[in-house]
Order: C-alpha cells, then sequence, then structure tokens
C-alpha cells in the first residue's frame, strides 16, 4: 500500500496496469538485481522488457542484471526486496552473468535457475545511515524509472504514427536515401521522445531534477502534439501535469486544427 | 634461439586452451611441480604467477627486469593516496613541458583509469592537458557514462581502443598510459568472487569446520583474523573437480611465499592482495606490451614507450601500509578501492560511482576480444605467445623450440614446498 500518495510509482497500482491483464493478481515475476549490493534492487508482475529498459537506465547509476523469477522464489514485494539475494551465481558463468568476476556493465536479463532465493536481510555495506538512505534513494529513483517508461512506452506505442525512424532502420536498412527527413515519433525529437526520456532518466541525480527535464522536454519537443502522447504519458505516470504543460491545452484535432500543424489544413 | 639454459621474464600456461593437444602431451611427462602448474592454470589462466618477493619456484629459470621490482616494505610510509596521485601526475606533467611528450590513456571506466583521468584533470593545466589523449570505446562509455560526458567527450581527443592497438599509438608518437596494475595495488577480484560465493565454497569443508568458519564471514577484511584461520576455505577456493588436491598443494605453495616475503600479511584480503601485489604484479604490468601490439620490439615498448601508472616507488609504498584500515575495502564490493572513489568522487561529486560502482574486468571482454587478429600468421596470434624470454623475444608456443624448452623444464620441475 502507497502511503505516499505523491509518489505514485511507488504503489503497484497504477494505470499502466490495465494493460496486462492477464498479469493482475500474479505474483511479482520479474526484477532487477544488483550483483554489488547483492540484493534485488526492485520488483514488477507486469512486463520484462519494460523492466530490462528500466534496468539499461539504471546502469549510469549501479550494474544490474534482470531476473524472471521462478514461480517458486518466495514472495518478494518492493518493501522486502532489498533483504533478498541469490545462492546460485557460482553456476552462472560467462561475460553479462551476476558473477562478480565476469559481471557487466551493460544489462542483460536471465532466469533464476531454480529455487534459490534467501532472505539474508539488510546488505552489509549499507548500514549506516548515510549508506541506508543513498541506497534507498535509489530503490525509490529506480521505481520512478521503471513507472516512466511504462509511460513513454505506452504512450508512444498507443498513439505514434510517425514511427518512421524504427521501420526505416530495421526493414530498410541502406535502402533509402541518407537526406531524408524521418521522424521516431509524433514530437519534434530529433532521437524521438522515447530516448530524450529515457537519457533523462540515465544522467539524472534524483527524481525531482527528472521530472524538471521530462517536463522541459514535452514542452520543446511536443508543444503542438495533436496525438496526446503527452497526456497519456502523465496519466500512466500518476501524477498531473506540469502548469505550463497544462496551460497549452487538450491535445487532438480541435486545438491543433487551429494551431500550428498544417495536415489539417490540407 | 631458445636453449634450455635460457632465461624468461615470462611464460604463460594455458592447459586446455590453445594448443591443447601439446598441453596434454606436457601433462604426462611433467613432475609433481610441473602438474601443479599445469592445475592452477586451469583455475587461473593463464598462469604465469611470477614472484617480486619470497620463495617462488617456477619450472624454467626466470628472472625480473629492475624496472617491476618490490621496493622495500617502509612500515614508515605516510603518504596519503591523494598525495601519491596527485604526485605522479605532476611527473607526467614534467614530461610534457620538458620533453614535449605526447600521452594517451588507456581508458576503461573503471576506477583506476578513471584515478588518471582524474588526477591529470586535477593538476595539469589546459596546455598540459593538450598533450594528453584518451583511448576508449563503447564499454569506457558505458562503465562510466557521467565522467564521459562531463569530462572526456568533446574535452581529449580520442582514439578506439577497438582499432588501436599499442603499436598503432607509438606509431603516433604516443606514449601509452596503462592502469593494468589497479588491482595489484587494491586486491583482487578473486577476493570478492569468494566473498560472494561464500556459502558454496563452505559445502566442501568439513562440518566443524563449517560452523567455524561461519562465523568468521564478516571477519574477511579484518586485521585480528589471520588469514590461516581460513585455511579450509582457501582449499576450497582453490580446487576444482578435475584437481581435488589442488587446493591443498596451493595453500602450502603460497604459505611457503608469505612465511619467505618481508611484507606483513593478516587478514584474508591481504592475502588475496598480496597474490596480485607480488606474484601477479609482472604479468599485469607487461601484459598489453605483449598482446596489444603486433609489430613493435618489446623491450621498446616496455621499457621506453609504455608507462604503468601504478608501478611508482610511492603508489607501491602506499599498498604495502594501508591494509586493513577502510582504503582498499571496507567490507563487500562497493566499498572496493575506497581511497580511489574519493579520489575521484573529489572531481566529479558522483554519488552513484561512489556508492554503487563495482569493480569489473575490462580488459579481456572490453579490448582484447574486438582485436583484428585475421592479419596476423597463427605463430603471432595473442593465443600463441607463450612469453618473453630475457632478451625480449617472442616466444611462440607454436615454434618447436619453445615447446621443446617447457616440455624439458616441465619433465623435471617437482613440488619443492
Amino acid at each position: 500500500m502507497n502511503t505516499e500518495p505523491n509518489k505514485p510509482w511507488l504503489a503497484d497500482e497504477g494505470l499502466h496496469k490495465t494493460f496486462y491483464p492477464i498479469s493482475w493478481h500474479k505474483q511479482n515475476s520479474y526484477s532487477i538485481f544488483s550483483p554489488g549490493i547483492d540484493r534485488f534492487l526492485i520488483v514488477d508482475s507486469y512486463d520484462p522488457w519494460i523492466v530490462y529498459e528500466t534496468g539499461k537506465t539504471l546502469s549510469s547509476k549501479i550494474s544490474n542484471i534482470i531476473y524472471v523469477l521462478d514461480k517458486v522464489t518466495p514472495d518478494m514485494t518492493n518493501k522486502t526486496c532489498l533483504n533478498f539475494s541469490t545462492l546460485h551465481k557460482k553456476n552462472e558463468s560467462g561475460w553479462g552473468s551476476p558473477n562478480i568476476m565476469t559481471h557487466r556493465q551493460s544489462v542483460t536479463m536471465s532466469k533464476i535457475p531454480r529455487d534459490i532465493v534467501v532472505e539474508r536481510g539488510w546488505p552489509i555495506d549499507f548500514v549506516s545511515d548515510e549508506r541506508k538512505q543513498i541506497l534507498l534513494k535509489l530503490q525509490d529513483y529506480a521505481l520512478f524509472s521503471l513507472r516512466v517508461i511504462y509511460a513513454i512506452t505506452l504512450s508512444v506505442n498507443f498513439r505514434n504514427f510517425f514511427p518512421e525512424k524504427e521501420y526505416l532502420d530495421v526493414f530498410f536498412h541502406n535502402q533509402y536515401p541518407e537526406d531524408f527527413k524521418i521522424r521516431h515519433d509524433i514530437t519534434k525529437a530529433e532521437q524521438g521522445i522515447t530516448a530524450v526520456i529515457k537519457t533523462i532518466l540515465y544522467e539524472s541525480n534524483s527524481i525531482d531534477e527528472a521530472l524538471t527535464l521530462i517536463a522541459e522536454a514535452w514542452l520543446k519537443y511536443a508543444n503542438d502534439d495533436p496525438s496526446g502522447i503527452r497526456q497519456s504519458f502523465y496519466k500512466i505516470l500518476g501524477i498531473d501535469q506540469p502548469a505550463e504543460l497544462k496551460s497549452l491545452g487538450p491535445a487532438g484535432f480541435i486545438k491543433d486544427r487551429n494551431n500550428s500543424q498544417t495536415m489539417w489544413v490540407v | 634461439m631458445l636453449t634450455n639454459e635460457s632465461i624468461l621474464y615470462l611464460g604463460s600456461i594455458t592447459y586446455n586452451h590453445y594448443q591443447k593437444d601439446f598441453w596434454e602431451s606436457i601433462r604426462q611427462e611433467s613432475g609433481t611441480g610441473g602438474k601443479f602448474m599445469l592445475d592452477l592454470s586451469n583455475l587461473y589462466r593463464p598462469q604465469r604467477f611470477v614472484s617480486r618477493n619470497g620463495d617462488w619456484s617456477l619450472a624454467w629459470p626466470q628472472e625480473l627486469p629492475s624496472k617491476f621490482e618490490m621496493p622495500i616494505y617502509d612500515p614508515s610510509f605516510n603518504k596519503s593516496f591523494t598525495e601519491v596521485s596527485d604526485n605522479r601526475a605532476r611527473e607526467i606533467a614534467e614530461l610534457i613541458n620538458q620533453k614535449n611528450q605526447k600521452f594517451v590513456i588507456m581508458y576503461s571506466g573503471g576506477f583506476d583509469s578513471t584515478v588518471i583521468m582524474a588526477a591529470l584533470i586535477k593538476n595539469l593545466t589546459q596546455e598540459e592537458l593538450s598533450n594528453v589523449s584518451v583511448c576508449a570505446n563503447g564499454h569506457s562509455m558505458i562503465e562510466n557514462p557521467i565522467f564521459w560526458k562531463k569530462f572526456i567527450w568533446q574535452k581529449f581527443k580520442i582514439y578506439d581502443s577497438s582499432r588501436y592497438k599499442y603499436d598503432d599509438l607509438i606509431e603516433l608518437g604516443l606514449r601509452p598510459i596503462t592502469a593494468d596494475e589497479g588491482d595489484c595495488i587494491f586486491g583482487t577480484g578473486g577476493f570478492l568472487e569468494l566473498q560472494q560465493n561464500y556459502e558454496f565454497y563452505l559445502e566442501k569443508v568439513s562440518p566443524e569446520s563449517r560452523a567455524h568458519l561461519s562465523n568468521l564471514k564478516f571477519k574477511m577484511t579484518s586485521p585480528d583474523v589471520h588469514y590461516s584461520e581460513y585455511k579450509d576455505l582457501l582449499i576450497s577456493h582453490w580446487s576444482t573437480l578435475e584437481a581435488p588436491n589442488l587446493g591443498a598443494a596451493w595453500y602450502d605453495k603460497f604459505e611457503k611465499n608469505i612465511k619467505t616475503a618481508t611484507v606483513p600479511i593478516q587478514s584474508l584480503h591481504d592475502y588475496y592482495w598480496w597474490i596480485l601485489f607480488n606474484i601477479k604484479w609482472f604479468s599485469c604490468a607487461v601484459r598489453i606490451s605483449l598482446f596489444f601490439n603486433d609489430r613493435l620490439d618489446y623491450g621498446t615498448v616496455i621499457n621506453d614507450w609504455a608507462v604503468n601508472w601504478f608501478n611508482s616507488v610511492d603508489y607501491q609504498h602506499w599498498s604495502m601500509v594501508n591494509n586493513n584500515n577502510g582504503e582498499k575495502i571496507e567490507y563487500g564490493p562497493t566499498t572496493y578501492k575506497m581511497a580511489a572513489r574519493k579520489y575521484i568522487y573529489d572531481l566529479d561529486k558522483n554519488d552513484w560511482y561512489y556508492n554503487f560502482k563495482l569493480k569489473l574486468g575490462s580488459l579481456g571482454p572490453n579490448v582484447m576480444y574486438h582485436q583484428e587478429v585475421d592479419n596476423l600468421p597463427d605463430r603471432l596470434k595473442p593465443n600463441a605467445r607463450f612469453g618473453i624470454d630475457k632478451d625480449y623475444n617472442l616466444l611462440s608456443i607454436d615454434d618447436i623450440d619453445v615447446q621443446n624448452y617447457i616440455r624439458h623444464h616441465m619433465s623435471q620441475f617437482e613440488r619443492d614446498w
């Protein structure tokens, strides 16, 4: 139960859940594990690929590995998982594994091979109050990042009717003129709004800093967005749009016909 | 021409790897000491331990270039890591100002190479820094992204370490600076691996010993507990399925080294630190010159061009007097190389790197894996490079005289510990 209403990402509930009806009431199955701390940082019930993308953005702060948990592992929550570890590292070898000799900064995904999740208590390197607070701040940031990536991924894919870049890169490699003007999405961001927001998560030092930069990005790249992805983003994130964004008015046909998008003229 | 009397600077044993059949035949003919070295290489490959202090017998005659000898232990040494690092940077500045030498930092984003970058950025003027370049690749950026964006990108000329080897850089007039002995200064990943898998290794000891060792789990970095208390755990850590007696043989051999050494070794962390600081130092110091260089004479590269950042007298003195005080490690992996974390934090103020960064192996997956070797004849490919003799000649494991040399010495090498 989330006791901090201004931090909706701490709650399991949220609009993102409605995209995953098959996972309702399921045990947390996906997780971010830190071999350095030797504990699970966060767990999630819905989408391994969103968790994987979260692990990538978090890798600027801590190296991690994404585990798909076996159904027999203990029921961890985001309130308890910092006390849980695994036993199996010796058996997981090879680059990208959690084994400290072969672990990498870039994120990999793996499955817990068997029932080897164990409760170990609070990690010894983070017992002092100062170190405890920085670890809790990291977990908070990880949960925030997870919800942001749910929000941007679902919003962009739900509403994106300009997805040319991905199609051309994947299906038309070296088969189109280099000077084509290509867009990732409906926004004006050269690398696409998803990359802009992930980079903000990658570089920011705090949730407040990230929220400020995200709002600035929407203002810069999507102030005349006719699709409504910005509104969807904030709804799924679970917070109101900042006033400056809200004042841009509603997205969609009515506003944009009278504004800057020439497509409505023709 | 290699003869049985030839003295080596370095020889690598890669049993069960390249030239597998040759090494297997050597095993059949080896003395007890030779078999030990082969088994050890199966666990710790490549096996090229060379002692700088204390007894450590090898199969072949071995000498150490004076440049890499260990300074005499000085318990009164009191310079801080910061002072030593700042001084080291000013030595580089002098070479820039007096000789107009140009340098390239072999940068991985890990603690050791980031210490070099931080030291140079802190201590050199902008004009002096214009003589410094960075050799890195995508892995370096990913490993320490904030430092890259804040301190390297668009501030230094960058060479791609997936394309430029030592010979390429030196032919451009650049002296490579490597941090490859950083682990030797601070300790070893082997210690962290043992710590991470403590329960796994405990499973192989007797129930009585297990109970004793369970109580010592959180004393591994304590000066109050002598490493010998962990003897059964060490034997477990150094044994393999194929060679179950390897751990005991290792323990006895290294124990002999420690007892004949002139530096105090107390805690379990000291024990693993000493492995790197003493018997792996030379291998770490020259391996890039030998395996990341296809054209240039090894002696010239090692002695005239490559700069081993941590191979200074002061860094080694610092390392010998800073055991078990939290400077190398407090307990777990997020406190490893604490002195380096503090030194870097003083510049970048990155709380995340300071509190959570994990030591990662960089040379193999980040650099060597990308090397283009198809243009080399088989006998010169890195896997075939057995070592160097005292005249810095390359010894290829594909050459018959090298094979005969190994066969001769391994067959005569009996356990002397």
